[in-house]
């Protein structure tokens, strides 16, 4: 008879549990291939057939460089829009990397006798569980909506985007759309509707934002009080309901084309809309364009040397005036030289409607108003915590160096402050982009409420719905990787 | 000695005293207060008086609308059209016929009691909740997230068998659907707030992969799309035959989408909660459930107890979202009520929209002055 040492007891528990992970990772994936054949493929065989095409279709996709490069991507994408082989293979390769994983890290580590009680057992055990039961769940999800989409005779897939769309927007910019154009025209119209109005609304959000931040902070007890009610009053009422006020009782009741509003002779204001003068460009506007930007590098470069040379011999540089000059004086001076080439297409009253001009729809400006009013409380708020963010012995400091409150403000306070603003201030550019699908509500046309059209029409709810998805998903992801790269670059040089 | 005082009186310094100074314009009290915060300089002057003007230009503007120019009683839309050349102002006379649906949606009239008695349980429960040195806060809680749910849903449901007459979801409505659905958010997203904060800093990667993907998914996308899927494809994901109520369609994205926010307020806490506590707790031989539950999560949550109200104060105005799929909350009821034509007049939009807004703002004000209220209240440890 012989007494287990404990280096054996020890090896035993391991062995115990190193069987008990893998027969777990292989009910694992016996239960996942039993889901997806009950669930989707209705047949024993079909996850294997289809995941040995796909894997080949890749392979193919992958070694075919005939198309170039953008055939390949394409490929690729394809692929990936073939959801179920997909899936399974995100399933198939996670699994086997966390196991590979638990081999290399988890399973060398000392064993519990009791594998209950074995910390390195249950977390994997725990996984294991959630993620097969995750994949069960997708399964039915999947399986459930493709028999609900056959059942309503929904083709699925994107060709219906090829498809004629067959109704009108009242808004189409940079792109030419008519109601022949096709589904995904429509949906690239409103996706730069939808990125025009974030844009303008942005801009204009941070101004007000900001100067309601700053008024908030006056030491002026009226200023700093007005701020604070528009802050207090604007942040606290739902956006939507801003939006329907902005729509219903300022710009629907405005008159009728007949009766505009007329401003300096040339902007008609009705409820149609706003109709402003239109700038046609004739040749030789090209040379001022190019002069804008030529103006734009040559105020970098300027700033870059002026920066050196004051790093250098202290000497400073009246960069912002030269700027000024450059950016907006050489375009100027070219626009003269050139014999002014541009003209305006006034807006003119033909029957009951307003021919020519610029118009901005009532909608657009209800959206603007509500989205820069409503955002512009929380920057406020942002901007007024940054700046109350910088100790008060900086400005202290600032002025006994002998700056001036100007020089403070914009070498001292002001760069410290943007470091506290920015990161909550690109959320709320986001949350300003997100909140512009709330269009639909009075048919602005952006995204959601084209998509929304197209939905109706074309019954194709899935992929509508995950367009949507991957457009607010994109715009999304592509701003936090702009936040990770300037906060990295922001962050205060320690030891 | 004549010398020394002819010298004297050539010298450059005074001989007699000087007349007092008037005293420094003052800096305590009323006048004091107005010259250092309204007049401090010919600027702040201007800007003083073109700030009052502005106040006295919105306070006027609303008095007159809203009482002075209102209407307060009235039929029909006659009550409230300008005759007679008099300045129509707010009409309010519109809402008091509307104020039934607003409130409670098309719920019966005679069984709104219930509704009523829901509210005031729920108002003594948070109250209890709330204030924080009322007793028994364990047994509030208990009774707020598990029981009363239950007692709600039966009492605005019904339940044949107790005799109340089942009213089906579809006649819900008004401020009432609007207080459920954010309710049931808040109830719902709490919790689950909590556990997926907890799987994001989660040690087993698959469970930290999943949080991630789950958290940043809902955050990225726009509440009115996860409304539309909701409401278009979670038909598609159940099996055929089974049907899910019209409400409780977006109550189930509302709660993941709030779910995911509160994840995020979550994780806030936890990651500033020092590294010592999850170390003593390990040390005392608690197990995973029991540190969090024990020692982490009462620390954590406590100092995240304003974001947890903000994003409360997101979830209630984001419930008018829902008025865009077809529901009929607050919102959606009141731009049906603008369709009554025996009401059309050009008064009656910016009347329900300014009503609207005073009830909204009222929840959400006092939601956020509680929040600064605990914030305060919390904060005393660190003050100095």
């Amino acid at each position: 008879m012989s007494v287990a040492t404990p280096a054996v007891r020890e090896n035993g528990a391991r062995s115990l549990r190193l069987g008990l992970v893998l027969f777990f990772t292989a009910l694992s994936y016996a239960i996942f291939y039993w889901a997806a054949s009950r669930f989707y493929y209705g047949n024993a065989t079909g996850l294997l057939a289809d995941l040995g095409s796909y894997i080949g279709n890749i392979a193919a996709a992958l070694v075919d460089f005939r198309k170039g490069v953008l055939g390949w991507i394409g490929g690729i994408l394809v692929a990936l829009a073939n959801f179920a082989p997909f899936f399974a293979l995100v399933y198939i390769i996670g699994v086997g990397l966390r196991i590979l994983n638990w081999l290399l890290l988890e399973h060398p580590r000392p064993a519990s006798p009791n594998p209950l009680t074995d910390r390195h057992f249950r977390n994997i055990f725990f996984e294991l569980l959630m993620f097969t039961a995750l994949a069960v769940f997708v399964w039915w999800i999947v399986g459930n909506t493709v028999t609900n989409l056959q059942e309503r005779k929904i083709a699925s897939g994107f060709d219906f985007l090829s498809a004629t769309a067959g109704f009108g927007i009242n808004q189409v910019l940079f792109i030419d759309y008519t109601e022949s154009s096709s589904y995904g025209t429509a949906f690239l119209v409103g996706l730069i509707n939808t990125l025009v109005l974030s844009f303008i609304g942005i801009v204009l959000a941070t101004i007000l934002g900001f100067i309601v931040g700053i008024m908030r902070l006056s030491k002026n007890w009226v200023i700093a009080k007005l701020a604070a009610g528009y802050v207090e009053i604007f942040r606290n009422i739902p956006l939507l309901l801003q939006i329907f006020a902005w729509y219903n009782v300022a710009l629907k009741p405005l008159p009728h084309p007949r009766q505009s509003i007329v401003l300096f002779d040339s902007i008609y204001l009705n409820n149609r809309g706003i109709y402003s003068p239109k700038p046609i460009f004739e040749d030789g506007w090209g040379f001022v364009v190019a002069a804008f930007f030529s103006g734009i590098i040559a105020s970098i470069a300027i700033a870059r040397w002026a920066k050196k040379r004051q790093m250098e011999t202290g000497q400073p540089f009246p960069v912002f005036l030269t700027s000024l000059g450059l950016i907006l004086g050489l375009p100027l001076i070219v626009f003269f030289l050139t014999g002014m080439p541009v003209h305006f297409d006034y807006p003119h009253l033909r029957g009951f409607n307003f021919q020519g001009g610029m118009r901005v729809i009532p909608e657009f400006t209800a959206m603007l108003m509500a989205l820069t009013i409503y955002t512009a409380t929380f920057i406020a708020e942002i901007v007024r915590a940054g700046i109350l963010a910088v100790p008060h012995g900086q400005t202290e400091a600032a002025l006994a160096l002998g700056l001036t409150r100007g020089q403070m403000l914009r070498l001292v306070i002001i760069p410290q402050a943007l470091r506290v603003i920015i990161p909550p201030l690109t959320s709320q550019y986001l949350n300003l982009t997100k909140n512009s699908s709330l269009a639909v509500a009075i048919a602005y046309p952006d995204l959601v409420a084209v998509g929304g059209i197209i939905l109706n029409q074309s019954g194709q709810a899935v992929e509508i719905i995950a367009l949507w998805m991957l457009v607010y998903l994109s715009i999304s992801l592509a701003t936090s990787a702009f936040m990770n790269w300037y906060n990295a670059k922001m962050k205060l040089v320690e030891r | 000695m004549t010398d020394t005082v002819k010298e004297h009186k050539r010298s450059f310094y005074r001989t007699e005293m000087l007349p007092p100074k008037p005293p420094p314009p003052a800096s305590t009290g009323v006048l004091g207060w107005m010259r250092e915060n309204l007049f401090s300089s010919w600027w702040h002057t201007i800007l003083t008086f073109v700030g009052l003007y502005i106040i006295w230009l919105i306070v006027s503007f609303l008095v007159q609308f809203a009482i002075i120019d209102a209407v307060w009683s009235g039929q029909d839309r006659t009550a409230c059209l300008a005759d007679g050349g008099r300045e129509i102002g707010a009409c309010w006379a519109f809402i008091r016929v509307w104020h039934n649906k607003y409130m409670f949606g098309f719920y019966p009239e005679d069984q709104q009691w219930r509704v009523l008695v829901v509210y005031a349980i729920g108002a003594v429960l948070l109250a209890f909740l709330l204030i924080p040195r009322a007793p028994g806060k364990r047994l509030v809680m208990l009774l707020l997230f598990v029981i009363y749910p239950v007692l709600a849903y039966i009492l605005l449901y019904g339940m044949s068998s107790l005799g109340l007459p089942v009213i089906e979801t579809t006649r819900w409505g008004g401020l009432m659907l609007t207080l459920v659905i954010a309710a049931v958010g808040i109830v719902i997203s709490l919790p689950l707030g909590i556990l997926f904060a907890l799987g994001r800093r989660s040690q087993m990667p698959v469970i930290r992969f999943i949080s991630i993907i789950f958290i940043e998914f809902w955050r990225g996308v726009p509440l009115i799309t996860v409304l539309f899927m909701s409401s278009v494809m979670l038909p598609l994901f159940l099996p055929e035959g089974v049907t899910l109520d019209k409400v409780i369609r977006p109550l189930v994205g509302v709660a993941l989408f709030a779910s995911a926010y509160m994840a995020e307020v979550v994780r806030g806490g936890l990651q500033a909660i020092p590294k010592g506590q999850y170390e003593g707790a390990q040390a005392l031989g608690l197990t995973y459930w029991q540190m969090m539950l024990l020692i982490i999560l009462p620390q954590a949550l406590k100092m995240v107890i304003p974001g947890i109200v903000n994003t409360f104060i997101g979830l209630f105005k984001d419930t008018s979202l829902v008025s865009i799929i077809g529901l009929f909350d607050l919102l959606g009821i009141a731009q049906a009520s603008l369709a009554d034509a025996k009401w059309a007049t050009p008064v009656t939009a910016p009347t329900v929209y300014l009503y609207l807004a005073l009830v909204y703002w009222v929840f959400c004000f006092g939601m956020s002055r509680y929040s600064i209220f605990m914030e305060n209240y919390l904060h005393t440890g660190h003050k100095r």
